[in-house]
């Protein structure tokens, strides 16, 4: 290795175990100290790192409080800190760090909140979906002409930009009490939720199980005879309800 | 743009596709980076690491900057950075350092008027000397922010006022200029009413403007 990456090296890897064990290779003043100064860095990278985890989980916030949010930012930013400089992307692991953390912490906060896992990852989905290009949408004709299709065997795309959920928890009155106080003990009931942007909005809708399931089959990749086989004609029903909801943005006629 | 052009690691060029494409698309007229590392093997920091002013660097930065300026098509801006530490090993000064990667890689430079004086105060150099000697035909752009004076040391924070300070550094260096040179004030946290920036703004036009009326009439300041 050459001098100046086992510079680099030393500096990066002092900043993010903290050691402040680099100071022999600058200049000492008597008015600012070495911790000090060293400190600016360690303190600006862990700040925005903290910031970029933070702003994706604000309900977990509200939820956790101030202080319990800012611990547990603080311990998945020191035992996971990013590996890739776009920052966007940084933050998607909180849901699966929660099990380890809970478990090490002297207040275990999966038990006090045995939801969270679950709404950390509609909370991702939320916030990353947001950066998501809008899709393009099934013009008039093909919409006709998908009307007027004999074929059986039609796949179907969704909207890259969709998410759906099943979770254990009443979930969608936590993100409807935004504005309010949390309830702390939600009611265990399972529920079926999409997240879906759509111009530079995203949307959190709660969804029937029948619609779930189609969509879930969607996503699988089966095409409209296993639909209509699977969920009957009222299941093959809700396809236009789809398409006009944007849900579904186009389609393809396999020839197998 | 985080190339960390200062860095060791190998330039990411599916990143420089993707800026060259955004160039392309949006017309820019600079494309800018700092003068700093930032990525160090799966570490990336998000600040402006400090780089030792050595010739070694000199080449080295320029080397990297180089290919990167290959790889776009054009010639960048290379923004100097606010630092809170300062390398024993250092052989240069900051102005020398900066003057010289810009000349071995035929770039122009993003002169932070504020950076140079928040890194100045810092290690206790004069801004007005660092300033006197940046080669100013490779200045394109000019950044002025404000920071926070902690006492022992200065904090690049862009939440805060232009210092009166930085103004007379900005007003000194542009005064001998044949051409004006676009000038960005950076406020991008704790960010005011807009009657407030908008101020500062037009502070930065008067001082300009002042110039040019001053030269036109002949007057010598």
């Amino acid at each position: 290795m050459n001098k100046i990456a086992e510079q680099q090296q030393i500096f990066v890897e002092n900043l993010i175990d903290r050691r402040f064990l680099c100071a022999e290779d600058f200049v000492s003043s008597e008015s600012c100290s070495f911790t000090e100064r060293f400190g600016l860095y360690v303190h600006n990278s862990y700040q925005t790192w903290c910031n970029a985890v933070a702003s994706c989980y604000p309900i977990t916030k509200k939820v956790l409080g101030d202080d319990g949010f800012t611990n547990l930012i603080a311990a998945f930013v020191d035992e996971c800190p990013p590996t890739s400089h776009d920052l966007n992307y940084y933050g998607a692991g909180l849901a699966n760090f929660l099990s380890h953390y809970s478990a090490d912490n002297s207040e275990p906060i999966l038990e006090i909140h045995p939801y969270l896992r679950q709404l950390c990852e509609i909370e991702w989905c939320i916030y990353i979906r947001y950066y998501y290009e809008d899709d393009k949408l099934m013009n008039t004709e093909q919409w006709q002409a998908f009307a007027s299709c004999k074929s059986s065997n039609i796949k179907f795309s969704l909207s890259k930009s969709m998410g759906i959920f099943n979770p254990n928890w009443n979930l969608s009155c936590l993100f409807h009490s935004i504005h309010s106080e949390p309830q702390h003990s939600l009611r265990k009931s399972s529920e079926y939720i999409a997240v879906f942007r759509n111009k530079f909005k995203v949307e959190l809708a709660q969804i029937s199980k029948l619609e779930y399931s189609i969509l879930q089959a969607i996503f699988d990749g089966m095409n409209l005879d296993y639909l209509i086989e699977k969920f009957g004609e009222s299941g093959a029903a809700l396809l236009p309800v789809f398409i006009n909801k944007h849900w579904i943005t186009g389609y393809l006629v396999c020839h197998e | 743009m985080g190339l960390s052009l200062g860095g060791v690691e190998p330039l990411d060029h599916s990143y420089i596709e993707k800026l060259r494409k955004l160039i392309d698309l949006t017309g820019a007229c600079w494309l800018s980076d700092h003068l700093c590392f930032n990525h160090v093997k799966n570490h990336y920091l998000p600040d402006l690491l400090p780089l030792p002013y050595t010739e070694e660097m000199v080449i080295h930065v320029a080397d990297r900057i180089r290919l990167v300026q290959d790889a776009l098509g054009r010639q960048i801006l290379l923004e100097n950075v606010s630092s809170y530490l300062e390398y024993k090993h250092n052989t240069m000064l900051e102005c020398e350092f900066l003057n010289a990667v810009c000349q071995h890689a035929d770039c122009y430079m993003l002169l932070d008027i504020n950076n140079i004086y928040v890194s100045q105060r810092n290690h206790g150099v004069s801004a007005r000397k660092t300033l006197s000697n940046i080669n100013i035909k490779r200045v394109k752009e000019i950044h002025l922010a404000g920071h926070r004076d902690k006492g022992n040391i200065v904090v690049d924070t862009h939440d805060n006022f232009v210092c009166d300070e930085v103004w007379q550094l900005y007003e000194n260096f542009i005064a001998p200029l044949d051409e004006k040179i676009p000038t960005l004030i950076e406020w991008d946290s704790n960010i005011p009413d807009i009657d407030i920036l908008l101020g500062e703004r037009d502070k930065a036009k008067k001082i300009m403007f002042q110039e040019k009326t001053c030269k036109a009439a002949g007057k010598i300041v």
